[in-house]
């Protein structure tokens, strides 16, 4: 570690995602000095190709290694570079659905949180991030899943994604932070650091002192940033890690939720996969909030990986990944909690899951299994370990009543709730606007917040409820 | 020591593709041992402890019943090793050889699979 600086601002903003960046430019536009540092890179949208091992090591969190510990462990992914999960994400969007919302506002007392109060938040949003529905055919992969949900009778929609299409043949651009917000934050005279890690917060004189490392090359630097104002926007995971490094621990931490998400690889008669496909666009909504389902990009190296050990991996992927798509069914079970690790930097997640949660999940993958059945998929490969392929002829036969997974079988890319917010003291982590209780200037502006899983994709709840937050703490003055 | 798990990673990759009967160049097994082996580095710091431990653990394994370190194993012995850690009844070690078959498949195929990178929509 060499050198040590110090930076002074009126507003430092902590992380880069959607969050993060919805709240800084709001704080820019306002004329107030932002700093927003993130801890990492900073590469453009196409520095990396999408799911390949590159985007893995510089644009996720631990180059996409994070488990969630218990009996039934999950691995889930973040993003981790400037726009954060926006970045690596496909873009599905959603606005909040309304029961999401009203559950909030009952359970954990959240006020001003309507879906018509929300409208407005929603609409800024997308104006700098532009929320579009593909023009054309989604891929072949993503249709059989709709033909299959007909065939059930089951409700099932294409999902518009944070994309701009600009031309007849569909091509355009992702509308992540990096080519949106994060932009107009600079334009705006906001300052952004990436390579800087947050380690700890301190309130000394009516300021609040960041202090962390800079990393430049094999160089290290300490940075200590003085602020009058903190938002804390490093994700469901890493938020209430440094909170509690900071020692604040009430209901910080402790209320981790996440999506777990199980997949079936679906072999079709004709080719539904090919290189240059849209990405996939249907869900089916028909069993929400219980679970839902989708269909995921099905590259060769992630065909191969779901079903990694398999003995014939290599022949049959490579005789008939034209012919196969990924499919997977997500449910909202699971609590985890949040904890630091004496001499480690990276938080320890534990998770546990209810007897009914696993049965959820598996009634969840039979569905998923029947639609896919239903869809015209000629074998069905379950990408859980020990679970046999499935046919027309086997039917659902084969799959368990309750989920008998071994690791590496859960996954999810979806992670929020560890910090709720509300005026209910007794289960939330800050007021309804993301004031951490208990503490002057210090705010949370991410899907910490939420305060259960969304069931749809969160990325359009983090970016309004930011928007939301920003424009009440800029109203009260950060009071 | 970092020089023990380096090796022992690289000579576990390259088994388990294998092991999977793909026709990798060395370039591509290259490439897969790198990913992995940055992957470790990378990877939450605790988790990254115990997967060096691992790593060295799992290497000086082989020594009581052939005498030497995986790496120097011929290919069929490491097989063996390979085998006897999937079918253990410890949980680290069939653990440890899902991580390391998930990432290794990962790495190689797309190494092998570069060419269906193609711009996305």
């Amino acid at each position: 570690m060499t050198g040590h600086s110090v930076l002074d601002t009126d507003i430092l903003v902590i992380g880069s995602g959607p969050g993060g960046s919805v709240a800084a430019t709001k704080f820019a536009e306002a004329g107030r000095s932002v700093l927003m540092v993130e801890e990492g890179e900073h590469l453009p949208l196409d520095a990396t190709p999408h799911f390949s091992c590159e985007e893995m090591l510089h644009k996720y969190r631990s180059a996409g290694v994070g488990v969630a510990l218990g009996k039934r462990k999950l691995a889930w992914v973040e993003g981790s570079c400037v726009g954060g999960g926006s970045e690596v994400n496909r873009g599905l969007y959603h606005r909040t659905p309304p029961y999401v919302l009203e559950r909030w506002a009952r359970d954990y007392g959240v006020v001003d949180l309507s879906p018509g109060e929300m409208t407005q938040h929603f609409e800024a949003c997308e104006a700098v991030a532009t929320v579009q529905h593909m023009p054309g055919k989604p891929s072949e992969s993503s249709q059989a899943l709709e033909r299959g949900a007909t065939k059930k009778g089951w409700t099932a929609i294409a999902a518009p994604r944070l994309y701009r299409y600009d031309t007849a043949d569909g091509r355009g651009s992702k509308q992540s932070m990096s080519a949106t917000f994060v932009p107009r934050f600079k334009e705006l005279g906001g300052n952004l650091l990436a390579d800087v890690r947050i380690q700890r917060l301190r309130r000394t004189n009516r300021t609040w002192e960041a202090s962390g490392v800079r990393t430049s090359g094999a160089q290290k630097t300490q940075i200590t940033i003085r602020a009058d104002t903190v938002f804390v926007a490093c994700g469901a995971v890493q938020t209430p890690a440094l909170l509690r490094r900071s020692g604040i621990r009430h209901n910080v931490g402790n209320s981790l939720r996440f999506h777990p998400m199980l997949k079936i690889i679906a072999e079709f008669d004709h080719e539904v996969n090919a290189p240059g496909d849209f990405d996939p666009v249907h869900q089916i909504k028909e069993f929400e909030p219980r679970f839902g389902m989708g269909c995921s990009i099905a590259k060769p190296p992630l065909l191969a990986m779901l079903q990694a050990a398999r003995p014939g991996n290599w022949t049959s992927i490579e005789r008939d990944w034209r012919r196969m798509g990924i499919y997977y069914v997500q449910t909202s079970g699971g609590r985890a909690t949040v904890r630091n690790l004496p001499g480690f930097a990276s938080p320890l997640v534990r998770i546990h899951f209810t007897p009914e949660e696993l049965s959820t999940l598996a009634d969840g993958l039979r569905h998923l299994a029947d639609v896919l059945l239903a869809a015209g998929s000629v074998r069905l490969r379950p990408c859980i370990a020990g679970y046999p392929d499935l046919d027309r002829q086997t039917g659902l036969a084969g799959l368990p009543e309750a989920l008998e997974a071994p690791d590496g079988s859960l996954t999810s890319v979806h992670v929020f709730s560890s910090c709720p917010m509300g005026e209910d003291r007794a289960r939330t982590a800050t007021d309804s606007f993301g004031k951490v209780h208990g503490t002057d200037g210090l705010y949370i502006c991410d899907a910490s917040l939420l305060c259960t899983p969304t069931i749809a994709n969160p990325q359009g709840t983090v970016m309004a409820v930011a928007h939301r937050n920003a424009l009440v703490a800029l109203d009260r003055k950060f009071g | 020591m970092a020089r023990m798990v380096e090796t022992t990673v690289i000579a576990l990759v390259d088994s388990l593709i294998d092991e999977a009967g793909i026709p990798a160049t060395a370039a591509q097994r290259a490439h897969a041992a790198g990913y992995v082996l940055e992957t470790i580095a990378r990877m939450p710091d605790h988790f990254g402890l115990g997967f060096r431990a691992l790593a060295l653990l799992f290497s000086w394994s082989s020594v009581a019943r052939y005498g030497r370190r995986f790496h120097l194993l011929a290919n069929d012995q490491r097989h063996e090793q390979l085998r006897a850690w999937r079918g253990s009844g410890l949980s680290f070690r069939r653990s440890m050889l899902a991580f390391y078959d998930a990432f290794a498949t990962f790495g190689v195929y797309s190494a092998a699979y570069r060419d269906t990178d193609t711009p996305r929509p």
